[in-house]
């Protein structure tokens, strides 16, 4: 088959063709209306949107967990909440934190960003996109619905067996928490498998690998941890755990020869990673916003692309010391201290990066860039504190301790939700063509900034002190009763931040100032196409000459002609120089996803209940799997004298 | 467009940070539950390797944060003095991250060796004899058994430690159901009681005194109030203390006390609890061998008061919700000798 | 280009256009440098984006059989013998030939995929039924295998959960790969069939490639190794 044909000299703009091929994407991508639109959109851009709305709807739900376990905590023996009810709740808030916001709504966003930062059209899996949203909001709701039914899990996010396995946890609690874990692994794998093939096979014309953005790599290094943290959680809890509990096997079993060890070691192998998964992302959002807001390309850029490659990677060396405490050799455990060590040295070098790229330019202090330099001032205290915990001795004291709590917050916080609230400022006029109020931002990073290290400064001494976490109370005599209430108050502040920011998000979606296409001045390719972009979101593919294609393009965009407009489809291109090779048919608005994930949804969510739910569940899922893969055909005839794709193909073809 | 950072602003960072480090020295936990009020050579090493990692990272952390100010303080300069945008100087730039990094490298390297050293000193064994003792983890209480060679010298008692101040001390660790860990900050780190697993911890203790620690790993309903108390004492008043222990329960004196022994053997008590000399040998809940002279209740929950003691038994849900130990509806008399003959258990 | 952003007029404009009330920019005219029309729509292989999703699956799934099979090994430790004494090794005979005929399934399936790559669709047709009815062989295989062959119930002990875990994840695969491949006959004996579904069907094939290699060194671990330890 032949390849793509540069044209000899570059055609002159032709208005009037413009607006008729504009005209027919028009046509040809118009989303449906209505509810049935809005259940069958294969848009990555609508469902990315509604994705991280639903990430935001579980941030607010398991802060609320938080706000009323910092209102128990505020006092010695406080009679507010009880210990059952205590620890569903702060089991729900890990569980929804961690599976239900901080890892979805990275990729959430990636979901969003990706196909328009390398300058395709969609994602590479339209309908399985769609897919894995329906199945996250299936698992997401699963679990809330547990907890205001009482029937929330409560051994903890990370679910130790025996505890949480059928002797010491009887009913049907654990086994809603192993299931939302298998909504929410599908997912990611989802979201992983969609960035990787978009990212490695979807990119513009010229947009070799030395030329995609920090963020993206971001992303991609992500996508590729997903693939080998994720499958290690559902082994665990959706197969081990659950059939320990459901049908009696006995992996956990000491007994019978099973080992609770096994559960540490398999949850771990996928929890350090999974850290490591949220934080990234961040890094690509703090890159995406200092490049734009010093008016520079980010210093360093090789080094910043192999500095996340070597975090990833490194991340999956450092579980065990998550286990320092437990019946393991001692031998190894200086291993995985030293990894967790010298894993500060890729993310450091990053942060030298950006000082060297600040120092050198005209830096612009907007939200999203103070965001992305609060990142740096919060998270380095928790990455201070990290290295510490990498110590066993250390460790050995302060394990389990509200030092922990404040280690973690401060990271999380730091390296995942101001990043993101940058994003969010930075990204919010691309996505809904209107601006954010500055002003409300700087209230929302103020109070956030504040209010960060007035609920968790004060946690570091309380863990010296003695102060174990997942305590429903403690005793007057232990002297803790100051500085837990001084982070209850803290916590009023994160509180206020947030209704600050939900306020800014109400205002503005619908009358902030209108926003153009690049009101930031920012070099990538999603600030090429309209705020919010059309359907297809570029009329003509870009053509990629540098890194930052917006700073250097000149007056006019290098674009690429070609693409079919009287059906959907993209560019499929090489992995490494992104030389056009392919195209591919983009399939049209389908109910088969929400259904297939109905299907998914009756199987684990049945799972709790019975093991046959497996047997009808996979009855379902085929049922679904025809309908979606039923082949169509095209509304477009090939073009004259060519077949295409979806022609019928005949016996000696 | 807001300003950068300036030189005030700086200023008023540092007197708030400060000023917070001042506010929480102010508001310090009990001093007998701490990891940074050492009583032993174990946790003295660790409150030294804390304190060098905290003035180390204070450090790292406030040049980072200095750099980055300065950094958008020069940018700022430069673009009042109408400079280069951005200015091009890959080399210095390049000289400045890696000297960056290389001090990074040089810190955590440090860092480094010295937990390794901390850490194979912690790790040896005991330089002397250790006193042995069992702890058992049970859902929510500390069964504790001074190991003996002979039949005469082993004794279980629950969550209270008594050890001889200067002797190393080694805990042999199990759990009955699920994992716990014992955490007792002032003397050692902790370590996990894993059900199939025997783990060991040794500590020594250098200043007499008692001593708090928590359960410090999620363990149900009450992993919030499993405390125990080590209770350091000089050698001749442990020897002491051990050798009254390993005594059978001393017989009731008068009818109250009898009649208390009696409430205790046929009711409901002697189905969990243990009291040495008596028929009651339940390993179920705690011994109460020794209880009148315990110093709390409810593992290490209420101080061990006659009101408390009543209480406790005739409603532990309402003191620790989800407890395995059961209500017990008695009549006034006979939970008053069931009180005086518990007293008189020391 | 040396990497420096040189302020263009347009981006001049928008640069000082922050905070609130900016003005409507547009996006900037474009000119043309490339055409893609003649790019073919119907690729194989590492050309084909349908088949990176298929590497994805086999990327994961391929994981997750290496951490059930670490875990079985890691139970292992737990035993003084394997299978642990009072518990039966499994037997050999059905899961043998089972991967005898795993193995004679393969030049059938590089045959039906080199027929794909050939757009013949008589040749696919005939190369996809053949599959269905090998898939729906290993199924009833893989049944007596879990039920007879490993002599041990998944609720016996740690050694019987350990076989039943790795034996029965990758008996997921056959059974996704049987439902892939009876779609994908069924499709090629209507009139449905489009000319993609032979990248699709060279996919299946890869996928087939996977649960057949995937198998071998679990068939190691679990009918064979308790024979030797």
């Amino acid at each position: 088959m032949t390849t793509s044909v540069l044209t000899t000299a570059p055609l002159p703009p032709d208005h009037a063709r413009d607006a008729e091929e504009v005209a027919q994407l028009e046509r040809t991508w118009r989303a449906r209306r209505g509810l049935w639109g809005w259940l069958t959109t294969v848009d990555h851009k609508s469902i990315a949107i509604r994705y991280v709305a639903t990430c935001m709807v579980f941030f607010l739900l398991a802060g609320a967990n938080a706000a009323l376990m910092r209102l128990q905590l505020a006092r010695p023996e406080n009679t507010f909440i009880g210990p059952d009810r205590y620890n569903q709740l702060f089991t729900v808030h890990g569980t929804g934190m961690m599976f239900l916001f901080a890892v979805p709504v990275m990729t959430a966003m990636a979901l969003y960003l990706v196909p328009l930062m390398v300058g395709t059209r969609d994602l590479a899996y339209p309908r399985l996109n769609a897919f894995g949203y329906w199945v996250f909001l299936i698992g997401g709701v699963f679990l809330f619905v547990s907890l205001y039914l009482n029937m929330g899990p409560d051994t903890g996010w990370f679910s130790y067996v025996p505890l949480a396995g059928p002797e010491y946890a009887p009913g049907k609690r654990v086994d809603v928490w192993a299931q939302v874990v298998t909504f929410t692994e599908i997912a990611a794998l989802v979201a992983a498998v969609e960035i990787i093939a978009t990212v490695l096979k979807l990119r513009a014309p010229g947009m070799s690998l030395n030329r995609i953005p920090l963020y993206v790599w971001s992303v991609l290094v992500i996508a590729f941890m997903i693939l080998f943290a994720m499958p290690t959680v559902a082994i665990a809890s959706t197969l081990m755990l659950a059939m320990d509990r459901l049908v009696a096997t006995h992996f956990f079993n000491r007994a019978e020869g099973g080992d609770p060890l096994l559960w540490q070691h398999l949850f771990w192998f996928f929890g350090h990673p999974e850290v490591y998964i949220m934080f990234i992302p961040g890094l690509g959002f703090v890159s995406a916003i200092i490049e734009t807001f010093t008016g520079r390309r980010i210093f360093g850029y090789p080094v910043m692309v192999l500095s996340l490659f070597v975090t990833g990677f490194v991340a999956f060396g450092l579980w065990v010391h998550h286990m320092f405490a437990g019946p393991l050799p001692q031998l190894g455990q200086s291993f995985f201290t030293a990894a967790s060590v010298f894993i500060t040295i890729p993310t450091g070098t990053q942060i030298f990066c950006w000082i060297a790229t600040i120092w050198s330019g005209r830096p612009r202090y907007t939200t999203a860039m103070l965001f992305a330099l609060g990142f740096i001032v919060v998270f380095v205290i928790g990455g201070v504190t990290g290295v510490m915990l990498a110590s066993v001795p250390f460790d050995l004291q302060v394990h389990d301790s509200y030092f922990v709590v404040a280690h973690f917050h401060y990271v999380i916080l730091g390296g995942v939700v101001f990043p993101l609230f940058g994003a969010f400022y930075f990204w919010f006029p691309k996505m809904a063509g209107r601006m954010l109020s500055e002003r409300l931002g700087k209230w929302h990073f103020w109070l956030l900034f504040i209010g960060t290290n007035v609920t968790f400064f004060p946690m570091h001494l309380l863990g010296l002190d003695g102060m174990p976490r997942r305590v429903y109370t403690y005793l007057p005599e232990r002297g803790w009763g100051e500085l837990n209430l001084l982070a209850t108050v803290g916590s009023w502040f994160i509180a206020a931040s947030v209704v600050v920011f939900l306020v800014n998000v109400l205002k503005s979606a619908r009358g902030g100032a209108v926003a153009g296409a690049n009101p930031w001045g920012a070099p990538s390719l999603e600030w090429a196409t309209t705020s919010p972009p059309p359907s297809w979101n570029f009329t003509h593919t870009p053509v990629v000459e540098s890194r930052s294609p917006l700073w250097e393009a000149g007056p006019a965009m290098p674009v690429a002609t070609g693409l079919r407009t009287d059906r959907r489809e993209f560019l499929v291109t090489t992995a490494l120089d992104a030389i056009p090779d392919s195209r591919h048919e983009v399939p049209d608005e389908s109910i088969w996803p929400l259904i297939m994930a109905l299907a998914i949804g009756v199987t684990f969510i049945g799972a709790v209940f019975t093991p046959w739910a497996y047997v009808a569940g996979f009855t379902l899922a085929s049922v679904a799997f025809g309908g979606w893969a039923f082949p169509r055909w095209s509304k477009a005839p090939p073009p004259p004298g060519r077949l295409d794709s979806s022609s019928p193909a005949r016996e000696g073809a | 467009m807001r300003r950068g950072p300036t030189l005030r602003r700086r200023i008023a960072a540092g007197a708030a940070a400060l000023a917070v480090l001042a506010l929480l020295a102010a508001c310090r936990g009990a001093s007998d539950q701490s990891a940074l009020e050492a009583a032993g050579p174990q946790a003295g090493r660790v409150e030294r390797l804390w304190w060098f990692s905290f003035w180390t990272a204070t450090a790292v952390y406030v040049l980072t944060v200095a750099a980055l100010a300065w950094a958008a303080w020069r940018a700022r300069r430069r673009e009042r003095e109408g400079g280069a945008q951005p200015l091009e100087d890959d080399r210095g730039m390049t000289r400045g991250v890696v000297a960056g990094v290389a001090a990074t490298l040089a810190v955590l390297v440090v860092f480094f060796f010295y937990d390794l050293a901390v850490g194979s000193a912690l790790s040896g064994p005991p330089t002397r004899a250790p006193l042995t003792i069992e702890v058992t983890g049970h859902q929510w209480w500390w069964e504790v058994t001074y190991a003996d060679t002979s039949p005469h010298g082993r004794f279980t008692t629950a969550n209270e430690i008594h050890v001889p101040v200067g002797q190393p001390v080694l805990l042999r660790l199990a759990s009955r159901d699920v994992i716990h860990s014992i955490w007792v900050p002032n003397l050692a780190g902790k370590k996990d009681l894993t059900p199939g697993y025997t783990q060991t911890i040794w500590f020594q203790a250098d200043t007499p005194g008692v001593y708090r620690g928590q359960c410090a790993e999620f363990c149900g309903h009450q992993h919030a109030k499993m405390g125990l108390l080590v209770i350091a004492e000089p050698p001749a008043q442990f020897a002491a203390w051990a050798k009254h222990s390993q005594q059978p329960a001393p017989e009731p004196g008068d009818s109250v006390t009898r009649r208390g022994q009696e409430v205790f053997l046929t009711g409901s008590c002697a189905l969990c609890h243990a009291i040495e000399g008596t028929r009651a040998q339940s390993r179920a809940g705690p011994s109460l061998t020794g209880i009148g002279s315990r110093r709390t209740l409810g593992a290490g929950t209420l101080p061990n008061t006659r009101g408390n003691l009543a209480g406790w038994i005739v409603d532990p849900q309402r003191i620790k919700p989800g407890t395995h130990m059961p209500p017990n509806a008695l009549a006034p008399a006979d939970l008053d000798a069931l009180l005086t003959y518990l007293e008189s258990l020391k | 280009m040396t990497g420096r952003p040189t302020l263009r007029p347009t981006v001049q404009v928008l640069a000082h256009t922050v905070s609130n009330g900016m003005p409507q920019a547009a996006p900037r005219p474009t000119r043309a440098v490339l055409d893609v029309g003649d790019t073919p729509d119907v690729v194989f292989g590492v050309r084909d984006i349908m088949w990176w999703g298929t590497l994805g699956f086999v990327v994961i799934e391929g994981f997750t059989l290496a951490v059930c099979a670490v875990s079985y090994v890691y139970l292992g430790q737990n035993f003084p013998s394997w299978p642990p004494p009072g518990t039966r090794p499994p037997s050999v005979l059905v899961p043998t030939l089972h991967v005898v005929l795993m193995l004679a399934s393969l030049p059938l399936m590089r045959w039906t995929s080199k027929a794909a790559h050939r757009f013949d669709v008589p040749k696919v047709r005939t190369g996809l039924t053949i599959a269905t009815l090998l898939a729906a062989a290993f199924i009833a295989l893989r049944t007596i295998e879990l039920l007879d062959s490993l002599n041990v119930k998944w609720d016996t002990n740690a050694y019987g959960s350990a076989q039943w875990l790795v034996v029965g994840s990758h008996a997921t695969l056959i059974a996704i790969e049987f439902v892939e491949v009876a779609g994908m006959a069924l499709l090629f004996w209507s009139s449905r069939v489009q000319l993609k579904h032979l990248a699709d069907a060279a996919d299946i094939v890869f996928y087939w490639y996977f649960m057949v290699f995937g198998w071998l060194p679990l068939y190691v671990l679990c009918f064979l190794a308790p024979h030797w330890v």
